[in-house]
């Protein structure tokens, strides 16, 4: 007698685990559906993918030397006029110095002789972008998220966040002395 | 007892087992399906295939001729399989119950596991489940843009290019790519990384009509941006690069802005999206009324990147980001040249005021065009340096091209600084100097074998670093460009060059393209 209950509770636990063991695998987490033919998307680790050629990517040091005094004449003109606006205490009289500062700026600088191309390159990327910014009388604080993607649309529209060129960072950074958020 | 009990054991195990079995059965269905040839395709497709052997020539792709010579001894050419005699399926894989895989006509290519030298489309029940995360979405897509088209209705270049671009653009059938990614709906972050979709007859018919009907109704070249595409998306609805640039147009926050930026259009305040879904909707072209019938297709998306699935998702998308590709290019375009959209037509600003507008002719070369091309003085700078007659059209493409990747203004200063270098050093140009089919600056960066030659290389190197305003614009650009991809045109050239070859010139690519 006791030997044939302990003989049915082994039958019983044996039976049980094996419709479990059926039953885990079929609706266990990697395959919620419980259909034999449809598979939960397997997460797999991210596998470098074979990148296109583009014409050889690495960077090119140009062999330009040191930066020209004319360069550097220049650097003092922007900083000084960076300086001056971060220190006007309205965004319309800030906004209004930006454009002068920048026309007096680009008028200066027809009077450089000595600046080298690669250097003109920079200072346009440094003048340019910020000369989109409206005049003070259209200008609208909140539409300063607005005035910043037209200045990366019109001057590095791959970039959302992350602007990698130095002229052009310089450029908004002025910007966000006056656009703030 | 014994023998009950003996009993509901057997039929335990057997059942238990048999669950065991079923799964065991699954990943057998699973590994088959993965591995399986893509050749032989079931046909729900047949409406393509007497398309490809139709004699329309001007959608036919015809059968290749052996690779053309290089056209320069500087010139990259992609690696290409040698063509068969006759296009035909050298090895067919084929079942005796399967149907042809759906073919788009002849190429000098070999796509996947499908027949050397033709462009044929993947078969759904051939596809892994992961490569079909959109297949329930793309049936949604209205019926305008999901079926084949006639003749009539077709684009100005044949859907194997399409077809073609989206197998060979960056393989990840076997293992997941983080450059593809997934959207369930059209809000929220994109899900990456996933496998590259199964590129089967709907899929490649709902981009393929999307993109000629857009471009076909905002009257921009279709093939002009083809090779752009080749290069950055793969014609993919679903392929996010690095900076989230997302789907078939690869659009960022500033494009996506630039769209639903405010502008004046005649004296009224509004969207450019605004304002091509009104001039859209007064043509009376076919492929605008097509497109007008869509309803939320002008809705505004958001701009944040964490939510570029608006731009994805579909069944909104492919079309509503080809749109957004159109409506850009001509935010660009009326930045470069003054150029207006009115009813399905370009015009151009005349006169000195810009009183007068005259139709657009894309294919008048000696055009005079406004806004930066104007306020540069690009023309008459370019005259002046030795080019008599420059190709006005062709640096309007190549500038547009680049403004997508390094913004107009951008492209604008590169340019502007290249003559002016040139003017001060009184260095003339030449046609060739505007010429992206031929040179290459991973021409000169390799070291040569020949002691001679690789003095040579070094020499041309060296004016290459301290004084690229000597060398041809492609090389300038190379060294010069700061925003975008340094080389960015080279690298859409890279892609028309092998476009001509495995294709067929001119069938996929705009014929003189990137070159004056």
């Amino acid at each position: 007698m006791y030997n044939s209950r302990i003989f049915k509770v082994l039958i019983l636990s044996t039976v049980s685990l094996t419709f479990l063991v059926g039953f885990k695998e079929k609706f266990s987490e990697q395959n919620q559906t419980g259909s034999p033919r449809i598979k939960k998307d397997v997460k797999t680790d991210v596998v470098p993918s074979k990148e296109l050629p583009i014409d050889d990517e690495e960077p090119i040091v140009l062999e330009n030397g040191p930066a020209s005094d004319d360069r550097r004449k220049f650097d003092g003109w922007y900083a000084q006029l960076e300086d001056k606006i971060r220190n006007k205490k309205t965004i319309q009289e800030k906004v209004e110095l930006l454009h002068q500062g920048l026309a007096q700026i680009e008028k200066d600088r027809e009077q450089l002789q000595n600046l080298k191309f690669n250097e003109e390159i920079e200072i346009d990327f440094l003048i340019k972008p910020l000369k989109l910014m409206p005049k003070v009388s259209q200008f609208k604080t909140e539409k300063c998220n607005d005035y910043k993607m037209e200045i990366l649309s019109h001057f590095d529209p791959t970039s959302e966040d992350e602007v990698k060129d130095p002229a052009l960072k310089k450029a908004l950074s002025v910007f966000k002395l006056i656009c703030t958020n | 007892m014994k023998y009950i009990s003996i009993a509901i054991l057997t039929a335990a195990f057997i059942f238990g087992f048999g669950l065991n079995f079923a799964k065991a059965q699954e990943q057998v269905i699973e590994q088959s399906s993965e591995s399986a040839p893509v050749s032989a395709a079931v046909s729900s497709t047949k409406t393509l295939v007497p398309k490809a052997e139709k004699s329309d020539k001007k959608n036919e792709v015809p059968t290749p001729v052996p690779s053309p010579p290089a056209k320069s001894p500087t010139m990259i050419t992609p690696p290409v399989k040698p063509a068969t005699s006759s296009g035909t399926p050298a090895t067919p894989v084929t079942v005796a119950t399967d149907t042809p895989a759906v073919s788009l006509g002849s190429c000098n290519c070999k796509l996947g596991n499908s027949t050397e030298n033709r462009v044929e489309l993947e078969d759904a029940n051939k596809c892994s489940k992961d490569r079909l995360y959109f297949q329930t979405s793309l049936k949604k897509i209205d019926p305008l843009f999901l079926k084949a088209r006639t003749e009539k209705e077709d684009g100005q270049f044949p859907m194997a290019c399409v077809g073609y671009i989206m197998r060979k653009f960056l393989d990840a059938s076997t293992r997941p790519s983080r450059f593809y990614s997934y959207c369930s709906r059209p809000v929220g972050q994109p899900v990456r990384p996933k496998k590259t979709h199964c590129v089967t007859e709907e899929y490649v018919t709902s981009v393929y009509n999307s993109y000629v009907d857009v471009l076909d109704c905002l009257d921009v070249p279709q093939r002009d941006l083809i090779p752009k595409l080749y290069n950055e998306s793969g014609f993919h609805i679903n392929t996010l690069g690095s900076g989230m640039d997302a789907g078939v147009g690869q659009l960022t926050g500033p494009a996506i802005s630039s769209v639903q930026q405010l502008a004046v259009f005649d004296g009224r305040n509004m969207t450019w999206l605004e304002n091509f879904k009104e001039e859209v909707g007064k043509s009376s072209k076919p492929s605008c009324q097509r497109i007008a019938k869509i309803p939320g297709l002008f809705s505004k998306i958001s701009v944040d990147s964490s939510q570029r699935c608006g731009l994805i998702a579909a069944p909104e998308n492919p079309l509503k980001n080809v749109l957004y590709m159109g409506i850009f290019y001509h935010y660009m375009l009326r930045s470069q040249t003054g150029a207006r959209f009115y009813k399905g037509y370009t015009y151009l600003p005349k006169g000195d005021k810009g009183e007068e507008l005259v139709a657009m002719d894309y294919k008048s070369k000696d055009v005079e065009l406004s806004g930066y091309f104007a306020e540069y003085r690009v023309k008459s700078r370019i005259q002046a340096l030795g080019i008599e007659k420059p190709n006005m059209q062709a640096l309007r493409q190549m500038m547009i091209t680049l403004g997508y990747n390094s913004g107009m203004g951008s492209a604008f200063i590169f340019l502007d600084r290249y003559l002016k270098a040139r003017e001060q050093r009184k260095l003339k140009l030449q046609e060739s100097d505007f010429d992206f089919q031929k040179y290459f600056y991973s021409n000169y960066a390799k070291k040569l074998k020949d002691p001679k030659e690789e003095a040579q290389r070094l020499k041309y190197m060296k004016i290459i670093r301290s004084a690229p305003y000597k060398t041809p614009f492609p090389i300038f650009l190379r060294v010069m460009q700061r925003t975008g991809t340094p080389g960015y045109l080279s690298a859409v050239s890279n892609k028309l060059l092998q476009l001509d070859q495995e294709m067929g010139e001119g069938i996929c690519t705009t014929p003189g393209f990137l070159r004056f």
